[in-house]
């Protein structure tokens, strides 16, 4: 019995080395687990699409010889409702908005997206300048800074206006040429979401 | 010679037609001496020359291991430094360079509660019942690639989750042991296992697709896969068919659980020793090839949806355009695409298979050298771990065993096996890695096995000295 006992005394020491001299057993302790954390994963995600044609948008009715003006035909906004829906969460510090822009036509177009509270535009137009004919996928990116992001967030619309601009050179383009032509808007985003705070 | 031919060509098929997982005790217990616990290893390894034995019952024996394919704790959840130093921090770069592109962590434990056997002649017979949970998690590094860094990186490109299966099961084990001395050089040993199984999650190739054009315009997601649940929940769900909550089965107690007998399954152990000369000796065996058929509280969830993603379509209704019912809309066209079908099907599980080499040489009187390797097949792919060892029985009763093990490409797996008897009493343990105890943050591989015995009977085997010679009576001489 005193071999047992001495074997048994070898497991007692030796379960009382490991619980003594353990290193790290306060690694396990999760509460002490620091925040924020840096998982940032960049998350991908489209949002909206539409094609139009350019008679389907057009403000006024025009003759097929009416001249698209250097200065810009300004065709019916695109309105979208926002009520009832979030942009916003303390998450998503910055987004970006990512436009693939395809021009069916033979004239420029300029795309101007805004915010309205009521009628009231709410910060600041994002243009993506003049998109040339027949461009195809044309990217375009708009950072939403948090201002931005509550901008939208407190808006009760969001506009998309589109603009026909005779290009630079060349003849001017009659309204004939473009008005069965389309074009096509693909808005998708991209954003470092903090998972922590989700 | 026929046997002999059996027993390899046997061998071989399971080789090739595969086996399952893992869950596994030291490596450092095959090849200990006077224990008669090594028949767990190789059913024609059972310890003891002659008499019978039981075990201490409720505590016949104790198996717990973990491990991990090289990566521990302590890469993904550390210290912090500087005004972080005393927390804790998660660590995913440290993470994303310590995995593998496939990756694991298991855990296991077996209680024995009751366990006795004996030898005559060239008979041993042994029985005994136990408790087993195994639990493992299989993972490719994609999937963590994605959680960390999003989607944005597979622009124009198409990802594959790999498959994340979780495996999980708790069953009753009751164990017929027989070994047999066919002549001077081969012993067989067998164990025909009845299973009964008390609670299951076996996932079946679940995964997620995900294409995105190089022009962003759409997210092409497929999901599939199955999860088969053995335990006493229900998944109620609303008209639709989605799940809405999962509740306990009612009135159902955990003397419910624990005398389930609803879910029967077999398992086999098969061995061979072959002394090739006096010194050397060699062995094969095949541990807990099996299944378990699951029938009772069952639940499948199969999974096979897809979903082309453009976002919401501007030209679909009028001006203004309602973004809260359309997003509302492609929302409810999510889930349904998704919505896994749930049928109260049985299925099977296999259950951790081994499968064990040895060589045992005969250095002197006291001390052998010996060296196992032990494969186990976790999400298809062969994990072998090789253990050195050197066992001796010294003191008539004192059996002790140091190792040295590669597993899973650690290096630093030092272990010691122990084992003594006073009397009739016998007391042993045995681990793969001594040290991962001190560190577990950063350990990898950690086992142990610890159980008590009451031999009678052994010791007057003839008075030989053949114990002296190698007292595990795996060797007829």
């Amino acid at each position: 019995m005193t071999t047992i006992n001495k074997f048994t005394s070898g497991i007692v020491l030796f379960s009382t080395a490991i619980l003594l001299f353990s290193c790290g057993l306060d690694d396990f302790n999760l509460n002490k687990l620091a925040t924020p954390t840096n998982i940032v994963p960049l998350v991908y995600s489209p949002l909206a699409y539409g094609t139009y044609r350019v008679d389907d948008l057009s403000l006024t009715p025009h003759a097929d010889n009416y001249l698209i003006p250097p200065g810009g035909e300004t065709l019916t906004p695109v309105l979208l409702d926002k009520t009832g829906t979030s942009f916003r969460t303390s998450a998503i510090d910055s987004v970006y908005l990512i436009t693939h822009f395809t021009n069916n036509t033979s004239v420029d177009i300029q795309f101007d997206l805004h915010f309205f509270n009521r009628g009231v535009q709410m910060g600041t137009t994002f243009s993506s300048g003049r998109i040339p004919p027949g461009a195809k996928d044309f990217l375009v990116k708009f950072p939403l800074n948090a201002a931005d992001q509550d901008n939208l967030q407190n808006s009760t619309d969001i506009s998309l206006n589109f603009t026909l601009i005779s290009p630079v050179a060349g003849p001017a383009i009659t309204y004939g040429e473009v008005k069965v032509k389309s074009f096509t808007v693909k808005i998708a985003f991209y954003a470092p979401v903090h998972i922590n705070k989700l | 010679m026929k046997t002999r031919k059996c027993l390899f060509r046997l061998f071989f098929f399971i080789m090739l037609f595969g086996v399952s997982n893992l869950h596994a005790q030291p490596n450092t217990l095959y090849f200990m001496k006077g224990i008669p616990q090594t028949k767990d290893l190789n059913p024609a390894l059972p310890g003891i020359e002659d008499g019978f034995y039981f075990s201490m019952p409720l505590f016949s024996k104790l198996d717990l291991s973990a491990n991990t394919n090289n990566w521990s704790y302590n890469d993904l959840i550390h210290k912090g430094t500087g005004n972080q130093s005393d927390s804790l921090v998660i660590d995913i770069n440290k993470f994303m360079g310590s995995i593998g592109k496939k990756n694991f962590v298991q855990e296991s434990a077996a209680l024995t509660v009751l366990e006795g056997g004996f030898k005559k002649g060239k008979n041993f017979y042994a029985v005994s019942l136990t408790e087993r949970e195994f639990a493992e998690v299989s993972f490719h590094k994609s999937l963590i690639d994605m959680v960390v860094f999003g989607n944005y990186q597979y622009l124009g490109k198409t990802y594959f989750s790999g498959n994340l299966n979780v495996n999980t099961q708790h069953y009753r084990e009751f164990a017929f042991n027989y070994a047999h001395d066919v002549d001077k050089k081969l012993t067989i040993g067998a164990a025909a296992k009845i299973l009964f199984g008390l609670g299951a999650i076996h996932s079946n190739g679940v995964n997620l697709i995900a294409s995105v054009p190089a022009n962003g315009e759409s997210l092409d997601v497929s999901i599939s896969g199955r999860v088969n649940i053995s335990a006493p929940v229900h998944f109620n769900t609303n008209p639709l068919g989605e799940i809405t909550t999962v509740n306990s089965l009612p009135n159902y107690s955990a003397s419910d659980y624990f005398s389930n007998f609803g879910n029967p399954g077999i398992a086999i152990d098969m061995g061979f020793a072959y002394r090739v000369n006096k010194k050397t000796e060699l062995s094969v065996s095949v541990i807990d090839l099996g299944m378990i058929a699951w029938k009772s509280n069952v639940t499948r969830l199969t999974e096979h949806g897809n979903y082309l993603y453009k976002g919401i379509n501007l030209n679909a209704a009028g001006q203004p355009v309602p973004l809260n019912s359309l997003i509302n809309q492609i929302s409810d066209s999510i889930t349904a695409a998704f919505k896994p079908g749930i049928t109260e099907s049985s299925f099977s599980t296999l259950i951790p298979t081994k499968i064990y080499f040895g060589v045992d040489y005969q250095l002197n009187d006291v001390v052998n050298l010996s060296g196992v390797s032990r494969i186990r097949i976790i999400s298809n792919t062969i994990h072998t771990s090789l253990t050195a060892s050197a066992n001796a029985y010294v003191l008539n009763g004192l059996s002790l065993s140091a190792s040295y093990s590669i597993m899973e490409s650690t290096f630093d797996n030092l272990g010691l096996g122990v084992g003594i008897k006073a009397g009739p009493f016998q007391i042993y343990t045995a681990a793969d890695n001594l040290f991962s105890p001190f560190y577990p943050g950063k350990a990898r591989n950690m086992n142990l096995r610890i159980g008590i015995n009451f031999i009678f009977g052994d010791d007057e085997a003839g008075g030989k000295s053949k114990r002296s010679l190698n007292p595990n009576c795996h060797c007829p001489y």
